[in-house]
């Protein structure tokens, strides 16, 4: 087949195979598509936006050529394999991401942002925590707590350590055995604690398993009765691990953090808090390109935190935006992402763990590790657990951070009289690649006009639309052709007519983000500029100068002689600038100049009623009814709510799946008690639990919280968990 | 996005456990297959990591060969592990990346 020659506005469609083909020509075409392969084409371009997401295939092509000559926008490669084309031209913007795969070819021309293909990656982390006879032995060690402050050893009679929340972070409330030790406690002191052996009257070091480094101490109180120093007399210190201090940290000023890829924020004209001396708490917005919730916690987290670093089970997904305020918890700020998820979080050697714990054993992987409790009791669920049928997820999709677009083509004849208006339209469609089928907004892109009168075309006009990444108009450009008096030939009667470019307008849109609302942006300012041709007649001056006038006018007023001269120029300027008010109303600048004869038409100042806020990100709240599985019929059990925020729907589904089946069987909650200190047993971990002597069956638990607590007659350990 | 998955499809990025020094575990795992990469483990200590396509019956040193994955572009593919544990006690980790 020599050439095929896709006509306008078709889509490719899944699976299409071009094979054996010479050269492969798409007109504004959508090829975004699963399985398209382009085997042994010679050549392949595309005119117009290229969308390719699924598995299109141009391997082996002598060129490849995807040009975006509409509008200026990317081509957009989600997972097309351009493997050894021998040339690969996009022009002008090219944005590439996901599996785009661009080995071996031989010419790569490309404008503007390559982004590279994804990774994947799954970490392991195993921790080997010695053989069943090393464990053993550990169980029958008599576990004891231990003290520190700033490195002295305080001597307790008793304590309790509670691992339980699921804010991270670890409390121990102790007694003192010396009361006046309390002073040691101060706010700066550093505290440690944990548990070891001890031999001979000595620690053995060797032992030591510190449960809080670098803790501060919380709070104190003491109880005495009668004179100093009875025997009734206590002091109870509590004291806190540093992972919970440093949770509790706050943002110094009102905090934003974006993704540049995808919104656009300027703090300039946000409302600046001011304290009593004086001193301005501005608003930080952080950029940070291809944000992720990885990246969030990583700023987050360990940059303005303190964590060395932390580890997560959770999904990497992308984010927009990220807001906290003045003096509000970091950590708490950053829930709205991961809350979902119902995470624990704990702190393994100072680094900071957050473990899905929606999560079962992964399925094709071997049980957990089982673990022997002395005593052991599995609860079933409360009656009143709600028997669901599933979830209304409530997502959210960004409406207007489109991924690629298609065309749409509209032609029509208007006859009006002896007139006729021909019109030529071609409507850009916004489209995601989540769900391509969807047009999520349509603007109209480039209208070509003809209007004849008595069958002789007396004005041809083209305007133009082009539309930035987020889908807002940019600039709008008009060109018209009218039919007029050919220049240089006034003094001939009559003087022929020809097509002549007699107007040009050229109109930009800049927009600025909202100062009091968050999430939205505004049109800052429109320019508009009208440039042409104009007459200038010297023979009829005014006041001592030509009389000028647009071509066009003067020859609609018949003003028009054979000295008239005809020159390019600017005709009007116009601009009108915005500045949002706190009122809700909005202050309108209004700038207007005839540039032919250089006179002010307006400029003035007025408050107009409304606000002009527009969604910079148009955040849609959508739902989706989610069933335990697919292709089951709907009962009439329970629907629940499920907000998901920004998770995309390919993980909020898998994750609603999962909470609906854990809700329907009615996970029992676990609860178990150990006789000594087992280190090997911390929060979020999973574990295959039993009882001494295999008296209850062993059940799959994901632990969720512990309790140690130690007196002199020893160290007992009770762990909660929930069955998995 | 392109992840690993269980083999019930379900997307994993961390997984840890408690093992014994010398322990042998096997498990199964989707792996998202990219034209002209591998299926490497980096960063391994004390552990050998290895894989196989289900029904061969040589696995293959992850760390050592690598698997090359092309053939199966774009798809996810279900592989055999095996990931033997070390003498040594302590915390380690490694990641499985295909690259």
């Amino acid at each position: 087949m020599p050439i095929i020659d896709v006509s306008i506005n078709t889509l490719v469609t899944d699976g299409a195979l071009f094979e054996d083909i010479d050269d492969v020509v798409l007109l504004g075409v959508q090829a975004k598509s699963s399985a398209v392969q382009f085997s042994d084409v010679d050549e392949f371009s595309a005119l117009g936006l290229l969308g390719v997401a699924g598995v299109a295939d141009f391997s082996d092509l002598d060129e490849f050529t995807a040009d975006g000559f509409l509008n200026n926008e990317p081509n957009v490669f989600g997972e097309g394999i351009f493997d050894d084309v021998d040339e690969f031209i996009a022009d002008p913007i090219q944005s590439v991401d996901a599996l785009a795969d661009f080995e071996d070819i031989a010419e790569f021309i490309s404008e503007g942002v390559l982004l590279q293909a994804e990774t994947p990656v799954l970490t392991f982390i195993f921790d080997v925590i010695g053989t069943e006879a090393e464990l053993l032995a550990d169980r029958r060690t008599n576990w004891v707590p231990r003290l520190q402050v700033d490195g002295v050893d305080v001597r307790i009679a008793s304590a309790h350590l509670d691992d339980t929340n699921d804010q991270a972070g670890k409390t121990v409330d102790v007694n003192l055995v010396n009361l006046d030790e309390r002073a040691l406690f101060t706010s700066a002191a550093s505290i440690r604690f944990g548990y070891g052996r001890r031999v001979s009257g000595a620690w053995d070091e060797t032992t030591m398993e510190w449960e809080i480094i670098g803790g501060k101490a919380a709070s104190q109180s003491s109880t005495t009765s009668g004179p100093p120093h009875t025997p009734a007399d206590t002091v109870k210190i509590t004291a806190r691990d540093n992972t919970k201090t440093l949770l509790l940290k706050t943002a110094q000023t009102p905090l934003i953090i974006y993704d540049s890829n995808r919104v656009t924020v300027d703090t300039s004209q946000m409302d600046v808090l001011l304290d009593t001396d004086g001193r301005s708490y501005p608003t930080e917005a952080l950029a940070i390109a291809g944000m992720t919730l990885k990246k969030l916690l990583t700023e987050t987290l360990v940059n303005r935190c303190g964590f060395t670093s932390f580890r997560m089970n959770l999904p990497d997904y992308p984010l927009q935006r990220y807001d906290c305020a003045i003096g509000a918890s970091i950590w708490q700020a950053t829930k709205k992402f991961t809350g979902m998820f119902n995470p624990a979080v704990l702190d393994v050697n100072q680094e900071l763990w957050i473990v899905d714990t929606s999560l079962a054993i992964p399925a094709g992987f071997p049980d957990p590790r089982e673990v022997s409790f002395d005593q052991m009791n599995t609860v079933t669920s409360d009656e009143d657990v709600p028997h669901i049928d599933g979830f209304l997820v409530q997502y959210v999709q960004t409406d207007n951070a489109y991924d690629y677009t298609t065309f749409r083509f509209e032609d029509d004849t208007v006859p009006i009289g002896n007139t006729i208006v021909e019109s030529n339209r071609i409507f850009i469609q916004f489209r995601k690649l989540a769900h391509p089928t969807v047009v999520l907004r349509e603007a109209l892109n480039i209208e070509s006009k003809t209007i004849s009168a008595n069958g002789v075309t007396i004005e041809e006009s083209t305007e133009n639309w082009i539309y930035g990444l987020g889908g807002d108009i940019i600039s709008r450009s008009k060109t018209v052709d009218k039919l007029l008096p050919t220049i240089g030939s006034f003094d001939q009667v009559p003087a022929p007519l020809s097509m002549q470019r007699s107007l040009t307008e050229y109109e930009t849109y800049t927009y600025l983000t909202h100062p009091f609302k968050v999430g939205e942006k505004y049109i800052e300012r429109r320019s508009l500029t009208v440039t042409g041709l104009i007459a200038s007649d010297t023979q009829n001056p005014q006041l001592g100068r030509p009389w000028d006038g647009a071509f066009h006018s003067v020859y609609q007023t018949g003003n028009l002689n054979a000295t008239t001269t005809v020159r390019d120029g600017g005709i009007r300027t116009y601009s009108e600038s915005s500045t949002p008010l706190r009122n809700g109303n909005v202050q309108t600048r209004v700038f207007e100049v005839d540039e032919i004869v250089g006179l002010v038409l307006k400029d003035y100042i007025e408050e107009r009623p409304g606000d002009v806020g527009m969604r910079a990100t148009a955040n849609a709240q959508k739902e989706l009814l989610v069933l335990a599985e697919d292709n089951i019929t709907r009962t009439t059990d329970e629907i629940q709510d499920f907000p998901v925020g920004e998770l995309p729907l390919t993980l909020a589904i898998p994750l609603s799946r999962r909470v609906i089946v854990q809700r329907q069987t009615k996970p029992k909650r676990f609860n178990g008690h150990l006789i000594s200190y087992d280190k090997t047993i911390k929060k979020g971990l999973p574990i295959r639990a039993k009882q001494w002597r295999n008296a209850v069956s062993p059940t799959n638990v994901l632990i969720t919280g512990r309790v140690i607590d130690s007196d002199s007659k020893g160290t007992y350990m009770t762990v909660t968990g929930r069955e998995i | 996005m392109i992840v690993f998955k269980d083999t019930n499809g379900t997307p994993l990025s961390t997984y840890s456990m408690q093992v014994q020094p010398n322990q042998v575990i096997l498990f199964n795992e989707l792996v998202p297959c990219i034209a002209n990469r591998s299926l490497r483990a980096v960063s391994v200590e004390n552990a050998t990591v290895e894989a196989r396509f289900p029904g061969d019956v040589d696995w293959i040193d992850l760390v050592a060969d690598g698997i090359d994955v092309s053939a199966f572009a774009l798809q996810d593919v279900e592989f055999e592990f095996r990931l033997t544990i070390g003498p040594l006690k302590g915390r380690y980790s490694f990641d499985l990346t295909v690259t």
